[in-house]
């Protein structure tokens, strides 16, 4: 069946949520609990923050260091843990981001899960500096499901800050994407906003935006109003050390044109609530491509010539 | 008969020794210290923002173009660059303007106007959050491929004159001189093009626009298809237009070709907003780590 509207609903983690949490039992309880929640308001898909299943993984191997705790960590019981409550509910979940191993390989990826069953995994394609020290691996590629009518990608974490992965899920034809983010560095609203927002504006395509803010890692949960700095400077210090601040405010976004104030965001946090709900309509996107469709003046025989694109140009020069 | 009038008009109005002899008889630029030549990490450069004004006179649009690159200089800036479209003051010269002038008065209008209905529900009654209101689309029945024929007429005149003003002026001031953009005729077809002086008056090059807006593709222009960087004693720059800071592949072709500046004129009949802006060269800007200069 092809739903012209699709209800979506986002998480957002703080530290005062985490510090309660206390042990992966609880950790899942609460994660359920949302599920719940959304499943009672009617919605369509959940999407939990970026590293909501690295959470649990480091709480698995509690007493390591980050380094250490990567190196060895599997995501089997993560997923079979969300598999199992996605069997009591029907709806469509993003359960966030986790380490991901094959073999010797372990990606930063995400999911969608339904009814017990994984029905579309995605690896981060781009990895920040501080993954990279990590040891991960990257994926190569982006897929696209098909639910309902609409056709839905996963843009990851450090993938939204590359224009080419939001390119290739639009011109893949994905109308909705769902982005588990967490940020590091200092907190800063435009650094976000040159994200996800940015290439739904460019791209026309709806985004889930789901943001853990807190501490990833063994060294004890930060408390609320800390005074802790969350300067740059300090992060190498706490991948080192085993731990990892991070940021980020989840937001719903579409097209300027269907957003009330025309400024893309259907939905916010604003850093106050935790769970947020939108109704996606495909009609109105419709409606607004036909006032601003970038897609539509596209010029691939001018990309031909941009070498990271797979063009000449600039090798020939 | 109407398009052959306004040609003649034009022609008229934008002769090139008219055009000298005004500059010629100009009080000479002060001269300015610390324009920095000799600065190698550092420039300083400026950005117009202007109202369009028609003019009766080219020297009425010299004078307008002037009082710009004296207060570049005088603020000791190296390079400075002109909006999109930026000769739609000489429609004054057609008695007929007020028409073009009006319509995109009424298209902005319209634009404001726009309204948004919220009580659509779908099938399963749920609220609908945004319907766009077909109206709005609808750009007041008006054919802009009438307006092209014009263009068309009066393209030559206007690229030989403006090349010759920016030219001129770039000389007097000794300053990089961005033209802004303007419609170019070549073998029957139209372009947006912008023009690069250098400080001795020399051209140092040409862009065409890449990206076009739907407004452009009704008037029936075409588009370029590469991107040129041109390297100068003040940076490596780029100069696309508009729409092209829309598209991230602009810029990645911009950097792979050592561009530090990107230069970018535009002009938007919609009236500003905030996030409408920031999905263009901010954006750009962020992903590829060079200077954006806009001009509006």
């Amino acid at each position: 069946m092809n739903a012209v509207v699709m209800r979506v609903a986002a998480v957002e983690f703080f530290n005062s949520l985490l510090n309660h949490v206390g042990n992966k039992d609880k950790y899942m309880q609460m994660i359920e609990d949302y599920i719940a929640r959304a499943a009672d308001d009617g919605v369509d898909l959940l999407v939990f923050p970026g590293f909501t299943g690295c959470f649990y993984q480091l709480m698995e191997l509690n007493g390591r260091d980050f380094k250490q705790a990567v190196a060895m960590v599997c995501h089997r019981q993560f997923i079979h843990s969300v598999l199992d409550i996605s069997r009591k509910y029907a709806l469509l979940i993003c359960p966030g981001s986790y380490w991901e191993r094959q073999g010797e390989d372990v990606f930063h990826a995400s999911c969608l899960v339904k009814s017990g069953q994984v029905l579309l995994e995605q690896r981060q394609l781009y990895l920040a500096k501080w993954e990279r020290e990590l040891g991960l691996s990257r994926g190569i590629d982006v897929e696209l499901i098909e639910i309902n009518g609409w056709k839905i990608g996963i843009m990851l974490a450090t993938d939204v800050f590359y224009p080419q992965v939001a390119r290739k899920l639009a011109l893949m034809g994905a109308r909705l994407v769902v982005s588990p983010v967490g940020f590091v560095g200092d907190r800063n609203a435009y650094l976000q906003l040159s994200g996800v927002w940015q290439k739904a504006q460019l791209n026309h395509f709806f985004a889930v935006e789901s943001a853990f803010n807190g501490r990833l890692g063994t060294k004890g949960l930060l408390q609320e109003n800390s005074t802790l700095s969350w300067a740059g400077g300090d992060e190498e210090y706490n991948v080192a050390s085993g731990c990892k601040m991070l940021w980020g405010e989840s937001i719903i976004h579409a097209p300027l044109p269907m957003t009330p104030q025309e400024n893309g965001i259907l939905k916010r946090t604003s850093g106050k609530i935790d769970f947020i709900t939108a109704d996606l309509d495909r009609q109105g996107r419709r409606q607004a491509l036909k006032e601003f469709n970038a897609l539509a003046q596209l010029n691939p025989g001018f990309y031909t010539k941009i070498r990271r694109l797979g063009g000449q140009k600039a090798a020939d020069n | 008969m109407i398009n052959t009038i306004i040609k003649a008009i034009f022609r008229s109005r934008m002769n090139l020794s008219r055009i000298e002899k005004y500059i010629e008889k100009m009080p000479a630029a002060d001269s300015v210290s610390g324009m920095g030549e000799n600065c190698t990490d550092k420039v300083k450069i400026a950005a117009v923002q202007r109202e369009i004004k028609p003019v009766k006179s080219v020297e009425s649009y010299i004078d307008i173009i002037d009082r710009f690159i004296a207060e570049a200089r005088r603020q000791g800036c190296r390079l400075v660059v002109f909006p999109e479209y930026n000769f739609f003051d000489l429609f004054g010269f057609i008695p007929g303007f007020l028409f073009l002038n009006h319509y995109l008065n009424k298209k902005a209008k319209a634009d404001r106007n726009k309204k948004f209905k919220a009580d659509k529900k779908d099938e399963n009654g749920r609220k609908r959050l945004i319907s766009h209101d077909d109206e709005a689309n609808n750009q007041n029945g008006f054919d802009a491929s009438l307006l092209t024929p014009v263009f068309k007429a009066v393209a030559s005149s206007i690229e030989d004159g403006l090349c010759r003003i920016f030219s001129l002026l770039a000389e007097k001031y000794g300053i990089y001189v961005y033209t802004g953009s303007f419609l170019v005729c070549r073998a029957q077809k139209l372009y947006n093009v912008g023009f690069l002086y250098a400080p001795d008056g020399r051209l140092v090059g040409s862009q065409t626009k890449i990206h076009l807006t739907d407004f452009e593709e009704q008037l029936g222009l075409s588009r370029g298809h590469s991107l040129d960087v041109y390297h100068l004693d003040i940076g490596r720059i780029a100069i696309p237009i508009c729409m092209d800071a829309t598209y991230f592949e602009t810029f990645f072709a911009a950097v792979e070709q050592g561009a530090e500046l990107v230069v970018l004129p535009i002009a938007n009949m919609e009236e500003y907003s905030l996030p409408r802006a920031i999905r263009g060269i901010w954006g750009r800007v962020q992903e590829s780590y060079v200077y954006g200069i806009k001009a509006s």
